[in-house]
């Protein structure tokens, strides 16, 4: 085979070399500059000095070379080189010669290419970005860079997903110092800074639990360039008109020992900076307390535009945020963070809302004008020892905040006022224990927390006259709320290998303890009837063995994980108010099951099915009147509930680093059945009022999603698409009526970002929705809804850009629904420093309003909402 | 620690004996499918072909960081079982040998150690053995110019994209002889593709010891039947040397060698389809 390939070759040279034109042979020799022979030279003969290689010769020990040409020019290029010395270079004759060739010394050196190249790799679970390789002249920060990563998504509010799974840890330099709250790092942190960024898949935070308990999330770390970093980034600008300010100071510094992240922001140009401390963190099935604020009451809001808040924020904020981590010994650390905000927003919007029910239809216009004052104060104080033998992590955090509303509110007929005090303080201690014994590892949690809230709604003039004042208008009606929670949860294991086996039991117990009180008054003067007011003493305990088994096969392409949590629950509510108690006893087994197969080095499945059992939260257990809103009176006239929930989900993953292509589908089912219903009984004014109701109904819903991205390295462009598809079905009791509500969404969404020539960059993103609901065979009418982005950045030169994007919305419901923006942007850089000017023309076309329409089970909502007017700010950015 | 191994890998390049300087590294990013008839079967590794005045060494990156490491290792005071955890930080690797390439001799070397024994073994071949055919195509890669040129070496037609800009007669593994370095080469099917991933001077010209004279002399086919004896039954090939493995029971292993066996027919793809 091998001769024949041989003899056919040379057949084959010897038929070419006949038909082409004649042959000219160049041979010679080659010296160096002491007159020595040169071996290894490299003879290249070529048409033209740009034009590709003819033929080539190296030249032998003797420093001899010999070249056949075919080809029929006058004259050849004659281009001699070798390692050390200067490259010769000669236009020569077509004919046959012999030439001397001597080479003159020369201590040039090479272009050298940096190991951009690797620009993805992956090391066992570790996929690794070359930020060099994705960073484009217009990314500043590394959030930037993180948008265009194949397989990643940012989410409009900041929370990065991987794979469309959200990451479960933001590390810098592998520590943790930001718990979550990782905008502030990632909006601020320039890319210039970071060499690369790692997923790291299935990672086991706790060291002790490596071998033992894997993970089924993905975390992220970022690599910076130096050990000792400094960087951060700082802005300031001025615009108008009204007069415009904007500001932004981030220093940040990052050791072996230590980490800092400072920030000072404020603006009144509609960057919500309050994003920059919006906690990511994970929380488990099974947490059952936390010390979230609960909004027992509020005013009338008009929906916000579902795009950039620079379009319609009224704000007026500032921002304060410090993160600490200093790493006391190897393995322990100490972090504060710490964070105080404050904000007065405006709200300005007409509210059409169109509520449908079985027998009627009712119309409400409101033209609402808010004003939202926010002050918060968050602080987190974390001492972590994450050894190979121990864990121990406590965390002590409280929040407290002093939000205030006003609200005026239009309506063709009246008035209305509200006011709304809704102060707030939490604080909380989570403890989390692990300590190797001989074989064992003794596990202990303890997770203790208060919060207390004091909450006034005052509205003018009165509403729900029927019920109140016998049908007589009245002056004002004010709600008042105070409720406070105390919780602890306790529970003490251990977790033991068993070859492949990992067995984890614990036993532990809870108790929280929740107190509402709420009085209506009246013109100031407290109504005394039993039916508005509420003085309930609700008491959660549960005592539990939670156990969960976990198996890796050998090769770790199986991971299986059953949980098998028992749980014995009582409630007991003490109403006062109407002297009733109720009291429900329940034994659950909620088991779960989980496991996860790699097919092939780029495929993965996996699939779950689990059952939980769900009980009435204070917030729909209190029986007299609550007036929720101005029009708005709920109230929960029913057993406590309990809800059977069962889930079943599986997916398909597939990642190619080597191609840069990553897709994932999958497919989960809901089905729950709930011993209560809630009805709504709307009157004229569009007043609701809230009831639920003992009757046994069920809710199941499919849903559907797939995604994909893909980076092409050649056309240096970034490919991400995502879709999904929900269907549900759920029972709802409309003014006394029973009806099967029947809702059905798509959703298409995707981006391009492309550099498509050096002088231009391009990113596209684009939504496409619908949703349709009905009752019953009827259904409403479908919404669609669209959105499209493009940003052109056109480079003159290379330190200056001129940036268009233009922005599309669509809204099918409604005949007013386009609306288009504009945005012209010019930036600067500097040379030599890092600073950048940034001038930006934001909302060109000067567009007043947005219109948005939804509708929803059973009403129908066109809201209009005003926007920033057009405006000009001048920024300027230095990179610290 | 993995700074330290680095540093170490750097300074174990100066040590004694017949040295060879190397000025310049390309690093070659190699895809290759271990199942010609698995699609799904690609894997990915790092190749490093180190650069010098007429002579070069190509490696796996796994083994040219072993390879220090072990000298480091040799040359200093360490326990084994330190030495064991030392030698597990370098990266892995499936491909054990390295090849010299002398320009001036015209030959190849290519030197291997086959774990079982520790026999280290090498052959010696003509260099320039693939009759080139440049074609007046032209492309970018990394920012240099590359042209096009065909070829067949071992039972596979190359394309080969090669810089005339970098004077290096050499590319990685065998492939050498065209006038430039070789920065991108993969065979028709695309079994086997090498792409450059960086090319950089080292600041401190590397020597590296070539001392090959403790490595037995085979032919390449002697060889290849050796490393393929050694995959199809690494437990026969231990018995031979008299290492013998103590089983629980029978089942495990008959469990054990199929795994082997089933891995062996996995790699069935190797670079040279025919000496």
């Amino acid at each position: 085979m091998d001769h024949f390939r041989k003899i056919f070759f040379f057949l084959i040279s010897i038929f070419i070399t006949s038909i082409s034109c004649s042959q000219t042979e160049i041979s010679g020799q080659v010296f160096g500059d002491q007159d020595e022979k040169l071996s290894g030279a490299m003879v290249m003969v070529s048409k033209d000095s740009v034009s590709s290689i003819l033929a080539y010769g190296i030249s032998d020990a003797n420093g001899k070379f010999k070249i056949a040409v075919k080809n029929g020019s006058n004259s050849l290029f004659l281009k001699v080189s070798h390692m050390g010395f200067g490259t010769f270079k000669k236009t020569i004759q077509n004919k046959a010669q012999t030439l001397e060739v001597k080479l003159s010394p020369s201590s040039e050196s090479l272009k050298e290419v940096i190991v951009k190249s690797e620009i993805l790799r992956q090391h066992g679970d570790t996929l690794s970005f070359s930020i060099a390789a994705y960073k484009g002249k217009n990314d500043r920060v590394i959030a930037d860079v993180l948008r265009k990563l194949p397989g990643i998504d940012i989410r409009p509010n900041g929370q990065i997903f991987y794979q469309d799974e959200p990451i479960q840890k933001y590390y810098i330099e592998g520590l943790d110092l930001l718990e979550g709250r990782y905008n502030v790092a990632n909006n601020n942190l320039s890319a210039e800074a970071v060499s690369r960024v790692e997923i790291l898949e299935n990672h086991q935070p706790v060291k002790v639990l490596d071998s033992l308990v894997f993970s089924e999330r993905a975390s992220l770390n970022i690599k910076l360039k130096k050990d000792v970093t400094f960087s951060g980034t700082a802005t300031a600008g001025i615009g108008a008109a009204p007069l415009l300010w904007q500001t932004k100071v981030t220093p940040m510094i990052f050791t072996k020992k230590q980490q800092a992240i400072v920030t000072y922001q404020s603006n009144n140009t509609g960057s919500d900076v309050s994003g920059e401390i919006r906690n990511f963190s994970i929380k488990y099935a099974g947490e059952n307390f936390d010390i979230d604020n609960n909004d027992w009451l509020s005013i009338e809001n008009v929906s916000a535009p579902p795009f950039s808040t620079e379009r319609w924020l009224d704000n007026n904020v500032h921002l304060g945020s410090a993160n600490i981590l200093h790493r006391i010994k190897e393995d322990i650390d100490l972090k504060l963070n710490i964070s105080y905000l404050n904000d007065y927003q405006q709200q300005d919007g007409v509210t059409q809302t169109r509520y449908f029910t079985p027998t009627d239809t009712i119309d409400v216009v409101e033209n609402t004008n808010n004003d939202i004052f926010l002050s918060k104060l968050e602080g987190l104080l974390t001492l972590e020892n994450n050894a190979n033998k121990n864990y121990l992590k406590n965390q002590l955090e409280f929040n407290g905040s002093w939000n205030a509303n006003r609200g005026l509110i239009d309506r063709t007929d009246t008035q209305i006022k509200q006011q709304l005090e809704n102060p707030f303080f939490g604080i909380k201690n989570d403890l989390r224990l692990l300590r190797t014994l001989g074989k064992q590892l003794i596990t202990f949690n303890s997770n203790t927390g208060f919060t207390e809230n004091n909450q006034d709604l005052l509205v003018q003039p009165g509403q729900f006259e029927a019920i109140f004042n016998e049908g007589d208008p009245y002056g004002k009606i004010q709600q008042l709320v105070s409720s406070r929670k105390i919780y602890t949860d306790n529970s003490a294991g251990f977790t033991k290998a068993l070859g492949k086996f990992t067995m984890s039991p614990k036993f532990g117990f809870s108790i929280q303890n929740q107190q509402l009180d709420t009085d209506i008054l009246i013109e100031g003067e407290e109504v005394l009837e039993a039916d508005f007011k509420n003085r309930n003493e609700f008491v959660q305990t549960s005592v539990y063995l939670k156990n969960s088994f976990r198996f890796k096969s050998k090769d770790e392409t199986w991971n299986l994980r059953l949980s098998t949590p028992l749980e014995f629950k009582s409630f007991h509510l003490e109403d006062d108010n109407f002297e009733d108690s109720r009291n429900l006893d329940r034994l659950v087994f909620e088991p779960n099951f989980f496991v996860k197969k790699k097919i092939s080095a780029f495929w993965e499945a996996n699939a779950s099915a689990g059952l939980r059992y769900n009980f009435g939260e204070l917030q729909q257990l209190y029986y007299g009147f609550l007036l929720y809103g101005y029009r708005n009176l709920n109230r929960y006239n029913a057993p406590i509930s309990e809800e059977i929930q069962q889930n079943y989900s599986g997916g398909l993953n597939y990642r190619n680093p080597l191609k840069q292509l990553f897709l994932n589908a999958s497919y989960s089912y809901a089905y729950s059945e709930n011993n209560l219903l809630y009805s709504s009984n709307i009157g004229e004014n569009g007043t609701t009022i809230l009831e639920a109701v003992a009757r046994n109904n069920s809710f199941d819903n499919h849903s559907f999603r797939a995604g994909g991205s893909k980076y092409f390295r050649k056309l240096k462009t970034t490919l991400k698409l995502n879709a999904s598809y929900n269907l549900s079905k759920r029972q709802q009791l409309l003014n006394n009526t029973l009806a099967e509500v029947n809702t059905q969404s798509f959703n298409l969404r995707g981006s391009v970002e492309a550099e498509i020539l050096s002088w231009l960059i391009a990113s596209y993103s684009g939504n496409f929705s619908t949703y349709t609901s009905g009752f019953e065979a009827n259904n409403f009418q479908q919404i669609e809804n669209q959105q499209h982005m493009l940003d052109l950045y056109f480079y003159p030169k290379d330190n200056q850009y001129i940036s268009v994007s233009g922005e599309y919305y669509d809204n099918s419901l409604s005949e007013k629904g386009d609306n288009y923006f504009v945005n012209l942007d010019y930036q600067f850089t500097f040379p030599k420093s890092k600073m950048d000017l940034n001038i930006s023309w934001r909302n060109v076309l000067n567009i007043d309003e947005f219109i948005n329409a939804y509708n929803n089970q059973y009403y129908y909502v066109e809201s209009s909402y005003r926007l920033r007017p057009s405006q000009v700010l001048a920024t300027l950015k230095f990179t610290l | 620690m993995r700074k330290l191994l680095i540093a170490l890998f750097f300074l174990n390049l100066g040590n004694l004996q017949a040295q060879k300087s190397y000025s310049y590294k390309a690093t070659y990013n190699l895809e290759y499918q271990e199942d010609s008839t698995d699609q799904s079967s690609i894997k990915s590794e790092t190749v490093v072909l180190y650069l010098g005045k007429g002579h070069s060494r190509y490696s796996s990156l796994g083994k040219a960081v072993k390879d220090s490491l072990e000298a480091y290792i040799e040359a200093s005071n360490i326990s084994s079982s330190e030495s064991f955890e030392i030698l597990n930080q370098a990266p892995e690797t499936e491909f054990h040998y390295k090849i010299f390439k002398n320009f001036q001799d015209n030959e190849l070397i290519l030197a291997e150690i086959i774990t079982v024994d520790k026999w280290r073994y090498k052959y010696i071949q003509d260099l320039n053995t693939i009759d080139w055919k440049i074609q007046p195509e032209n492309k970018d890669i990394l920012g240099f110019s590359v042209q096009r040129a065909t070829g067949s070496f071992a039972g596979r037609n190359y394309v080969a994209w090669f810089a005339p800009q970098l004077p290096f007669s050499d590319g990685p593994y065998k492939f050498s002889g065209l006038s430039g370095l070789i920065l991108e080469i993969s065979d028709l099917e695309n079994h086997y593709h090498f792409s450059l991933t960086g090319f950089e001077e080292l600041a401190n010209p590397v020597d590296k010891i070539l001392d090959l004279n403790s490595y037995k002399v085979l032919s390449q086919e002697e060889l290849d039947q050796f490393r393929d004896d050694h995959n199809r039954d690494p437990l026969a090939a231990y018995k031979n040397v008299g290492v013998r493995f103590g089983f629980r029971n029978k089942e495990d292993e008959a469990k054990t060698r199929k795994a082997l066996s089933e891995k062996y027919k996995k790699r069935n793809n190797p670079i040279e389809l025919q000496p």
